[in-house]
């Protein structure tokens, strides 16, 4: 199983406009998040809000203008029971205009195998001691 | 067929007793209903009860051995890392649907 989730969609925008739709917050408004604010730099904080309440914070990665734009999701929570994940955007052309693909990766960490991954998938399903959680790996050996 | 297999292993997970057959059962070994209803302070058709809920949700699976149905568990539901990932392929499809919709409704700024 691929540990990561990958989505593609062509705009029928040059490459610039797309540039713009996926960076700048007024446009990511539209579509990300309902609240955006991004520090378009390496090292730059991306905020995201939800009105329907929730909020999450990354920190900005890579910015590649018109090729690439990859940050990086801060834990929802401190602690190990959550993970932090990385989302690539990137941008290709296409006949049809410019192909976005986003990759979203850093769900090893979901693995059974691993105490923090176990820690995580028993937390987020079910209230289960952390000592059941050492049979995991058993159980899926099976 | 539930569209939500992460919603239908909470709705099976929401209770306690289910949780605690989960526990009984964690522990790697098949269980008959008699040797569950022994680890539990409830009947054995309580045990039965709450096993067929559990195996509606894909949680637990049932083989026949001589007389006697034996229970283990589904690791798949609880420990696959894919429910999550369909979960998170799904919030970017819808972000990604918003996407082109505001694509094609051209950007403002020039």
């Amino acid at each position: 199983m691929s540990e990561s989730v990958t989505r593609e969609i062509v705009l029928p925008l040059e490459r610039e406009e797309a540039w713009r739709v996926v960076t700048e917050p007024d446009h990511l408004r539209e579509w990300l998040a309902d609240d955006v604010e991004i520090d378009l730099i390496e090292g730059g904080l991306i905020d995201v809000g939800w009105d329907g309440g929730g909020r999450r914070l990354g920190t900005v990665e890579t910015v590649e203008e018109l090729e690439r734009l990859v940050f990086r999701w801060h834990p929802e929570e401190p602690g190990p029971d959550h993970i932090e994940t990385t989302v690539e955007i990137g941008l290709d052309d296409d006949a049809d205009g410019t192909r976005v693909t986003v990759v979203e990766t850093g769900f090893e960490a979901l693995r059974p195998t691993s105490l923090a991954g176990c820690t995580a998938v028993s937390t987020w399903i079910w209230d289960v001691r952390l000592g059941a959680c050492g049979e995991l790996p058993l159980m899926l050996a099976r | 067929m539930s569209p939500d297999p992460v919603g239908a292993t909470f709705a099976a997970l929401s209770d306690p007793t289910r949780r605690h057959v989960i526990g009984v059962l964690s522990g790697g070994q098949e269980a008959s209903v008699t040797e569950l209803a022994r680890e539990l302070p409830i009947s054995r058709q309580a045990v039965a009860k709450h096993l067929a809920a559990l195996a509606e949700a894909g949680l637990v699976e049932s083989t026949r051995q001589g007389r006697e149905t034996r229970y283990r568990l589904t690791p798949g539901p609880l420990t696959d890392a894919g429910a999550w990932l369909d979960r998170v392929g799904t919030e970017w499809d819808s972000r990604l649907g918003r996407l082109r919709r505001h694509a094609d409704t051209r950007p403002r700024s020039g």
